[in-house]
């Protein structure tokens, strides 16, 4: 063993030395403003916005009840309820489609081939940007709620895929043995050994899936396919602020409802797990 | 076979040889099936879901998708300019949020026992403006501060401070008190101790969030120009207006490829950040 | 000086933990205290640094009145007051030197802890902390790689850099070996003797307590029942401050018939 000599001097010299932080810090700082230069322009900001965001901030604040009490067409509620028949129907679809190509993409179902090919197929979907997919089906099919849903369905099938593989994939070989062993029927064993360990699960997925639907929706509407979004769109631009307000709120209100009634259900859901 | 989908909705009660009597486990599932078709035909309904016109018009669509292959190379010089903005709105907004949600989490997470009042109102305040997607920010921003990429970038920046401040207060919940406290009996004061015991412990998810959050906002910054604040969205409403769909073409395939690429690396990243 | 006059402390849920409690401690002293858990051990000690605030009585510190202290006070009160826990309460994550320097942030400026710019200064104190406790080569490892002896005399270094005048240690060795135990006790009373720092500590191994320290204050449900000399303490003495006979549980090593 060589004989060190450690002293607190020449622990003194090993310090770890700021200079280097200080140099990314610093080049970091330089980058951002570079970068913020050649972006953003100050140019909009001028009295006239600050006249808007006052009249923007009284109305905001001022919801106009007129909306919110509506229950006809133009009214909150129909408002809202469309754009979660969007969401929900869109997620309900992508899950028809979702459940088979997870089937059919699992490692314990079905052979490794098939696999890859289907992994590549969600792959590519997921990637698809889903508001281009909207305004495609817009073009196509033309505006209003049903191209949301096309799109959101569309859109739900990659995550909803992705998901429901990994809880494919988790499934206890065993009880379907153990259910063979007792002379089961295909039916039953699918019944009473599949359904079972999947049900749940697949119902939390199916809820995360919902609540970010559900908020996905409002983006659409504002490319035309229906829901609050739209009508948000043309009251802003409209500068119709008590209207904005309203919705705003009834938005708020319904993704909040949405996510608690979702996340005590999940909760439950895997408490109850066995 | 009748008694088989009866079997399905009601529970059946065995009697077995002992005289016990026991009642099957009654079961869900069929009844949330059947309240979902329902409810299903129901949103049919409200959303005008029209099977004719969508076989109608499917062929529409397909040409569309067909316009779009090949897409039209030369068209990348326009966008070059566009995909920049994207990408450095997404950076400065994501970057400059997570900076104010950082120091903001701190004095939101309980375990420093402060002012209750104002911890539940500025949490309650957040989880409201939290269900608000990038894109109403970026509408209302535009009318306010003129279009472009100044009201794209506030967006992102509000909508990343409200998803960060929450991901950090509920870490720092997680987080070991004793070397605050350690801190503490020296002297030093809460910030101090704030930023020498529990920011280290935090550090390498407050990275893991700040990749997260920049994922995120590339998808969502795409969209902005859209309502006119700025980036790539701008492109696409125009050729998609103009049915300029081999330009389209193009812009789906870069969205789709640096959205992948910045995926990956920041998935890469994270796991490492996670682990240190 | 540390002076408690008829201290009491009584918790919100009506808990008695201090009960008339009455010492008076001298700058350098070496003491132990001993007693059941929940006797009021830990309690007792944080309220010299008013970690715990007290509900009656007045309790001086070097003839000032710590119930009065708050804020800016109470932070510069508290820079003289080391205090080592029995969990060791290190960062983790980082290195033993920066565990060390964190006790001089109180002394610096809010950027300047921010930015973790230490004074060379700064560096030297906590580098002679370390080479006090015997760990200097292990200045730049991680925290998380050193044994528990090891984590132990860390968080003594920081309390060392901290210039104080007293020491405080709730239960120091409770989570270590009798070998590391030894070692950390001989530590405190090394720096106890050297530097003239009060070391003041709560400990429930009564062999490591009758061998370290120069006085030995018991404490049975929150009063004092025993205050004196490590000498003078018989088995009878013991059996009154714990209100049995001791078990090998009180002991660190082998229990030994005295």
């Amino acid at each position: 063993m060589t004989n060190k000599q450690l002293t607190v001097e020449s622990q003194l010299e090993k310090f770890p030395s700021v200079l280097p932080k200080f140099i990314i810090g610093l080049l970091s700082f330089v980058v951002f403003y570079i970068l913020s230069t050649i972006t953003i322009s100050f140019k909009g900001i001028n009295e006239r916005g600050l006249m808007i965001a006052v009249n923007a901030f009284k109305g905001l604040f001022n919801p106009s009840m007129k909306i919110i009490t509506d229950l006809g067409k133009y009214g909150l509620l129909q408002m809202l309820f469309e754009t979660l028949a969007i969401a929900f129907l869109g997620t309900v679809i992508g899950l028809v489609f979702a459940i088979p190509l997870a089937f059919l993409a699992s490692r314990n179902m079905f052979p490794k081939w098939i696999n890859n090919i289907c992994l590549t197929v969600i792959s590519v979907i997921r990637a698809f940007p889903s508001f281009m997919l909207g305004i495609m089906f817009v073009k196509s099919i033309g505006p209003g709620a049903f191209a949301g849903v096309l799109s959101m369905a569309i859109g739900s099938i990659g995550m909803l895929s992705k998901l429901i593989i990994e809880v494919i994939e988790d499934l206890n070989p065993g009880i379907a043995e153990a259910l063979d062993a007792a002379g089961c029927s295909t039916f039953e064993k699918i019944r009473y050994g599949l359904i079972p360990q999947l049900s749940s699960n697949i119902i939390s997925i199916v809820l995360y899936r919902l609540d970010i639907n559900v908020k996905n929706a409002t983006i659409l509407g504002i490319v035309q396919a229906g829901g609050i979004g739209a009508q948000l769109m043309f009251a802003i631009n409209a500068r119709r602020w008590s209207d904005t307000g309203a919705m705003l709120l009834g938005i708020i209100f319904m993704t909040i409802v949405l996510e608690y009634f979702s996340t005590k259900i999940r909760a439950k859901l895997a408490g109850h797990q066995s | 076979m009748i008694d088989d989908i009866l079997h399905i909705f009601f529970p059946r009660t065995y009697t077995l040889g002992n005289g016990k009597v026991v009642k099957e486990k009654f079961n869900w599932t069929p009844y949330i099936t059947i309240v979902v078709i329902i409810f299903s035909i129901l949103c049919a309904i409200a959303t005008s879901v029209d099977i004719p016109r969508l076989i109608q018009r499917s062929n529409a669509f397909w040409d569309l998708i067909r316009e779009m292959i090949p897409p039209n190379w030369n068209f990348w010089k326009d966008l070059q300019k566009p995909m920049i903005d994207t990408i450095v709105m997404s950076i400065l907004g994501t970057v400059v949020g997570c900076l104010i949600a950082l120091p903001t989490s701190f004095y939101l997470s309980s375990n420093f026992k402060l002012n209750n009042v104002y911890l539940v109102t500025h949490r309650g305040v957040l989880s409201l403006l939290r269900t608000l997607p990038t894109l109403v920010y970026a509408q209302l921003l535009s009318i306010v501060i003129g279009t472009g990429t100044l009201a794209g970038t506030v967006s992102i920046t509000i909508f990343t401070y409200t998803i960060c401040v929450k991901m950090l207060y509920e870490q720092i919940e997680t987080v070991d008190m004793g070397p605050y406290e350690a801190l503490e009996s020296t002297g030093a004061s809460r910030a101090k101790c704030m930023i020498k015991a529990i920011y280290p412990q935090i550090r390498g998810y407050f990275w893991s969030t700040v990749l997260y959050c920049f994922e995120t906002n590339v998808r969502s910054a795409a969209i902005l120009g859209y309502v006119g604040a700025g980036g790539i969205g701008v492109q696409i409403n125009e050729q998609l207006t103009w049915r300029r769909y081999g330009n389209t073409g193009l812009m789906v395939i870069v969205l789709v490829i640096t959205v992948v690429i910045i995926e990956t690396v920041s998935r890469e990243l994270r796991k490492k950040l996670v682990q240190g | 000086m540390i002076k408690f006059e008829n201290v009491d402390k009584v918790y919100a849920s009506g808990t008695k933990a201090l009960n008339q409690v009455s010492l008076e401690i001298e700058q350098g002293e070496f003491v132990a205290i001993i007693g059941l858990s929940g006797a009021g051990k830990s309690t007792l000690i944080r309220t010299i640094n008013k970690m715990i605030d007290i509900t009656a009585g007045k309790l001086t510190v070097n003839g000032i009145d710590v119930s009065t202290l708050k804020g800016k006070e109470l932070r510069k009160f508290r820079r003289k007051i080391g205090m080592v826990f029995q969990s060791f309460n290190l960062v983790m994550r980082t290195s033993v030197i920066n565990n060390v320097l964190a006790a001089r942030v109180a002394d610096m400026s809010l950027l300047r802890t921010l930015l973790g710019l230490y004074s060379k200064q700064d560096k030297i104190k906590a580098l002679e902390a370390l080479d006090k406790v015997g760990i200097l080569d292990k200045a730049y490892s991680r925290a998380d790689q050193l044994s528990g002896g090891q984590q132990q005399r860390v968080a003594l270094a920081r309390t060392l850099a901290q210039n104080p005048e007293i020491i405080l240690a709730d239960e120091p060795v409770a989570a270590l070996d009798p070998v590391m135990a030894d070692v950390v006790m001989e530590d405190f009373k090394r720096i106890n003797r050297d530097m003239n720092i009060t070391v003041i500590i709560n400990i429930h191994h009564v062999d490591l307590a009758l061998q370290f320290a120069d006085r030995i204050i018991g404490i049975n449900a929150g009063k004092i029942v025993y205050d004196g000399p490590t000498k003078d303490i018989t088995n009878e003495t013991l059996k009154m401050i714990y209100g049995r006979e001791l078990t090998d549980d009180d002991l660190m090593k082998e229990k030994k018939d005295d």
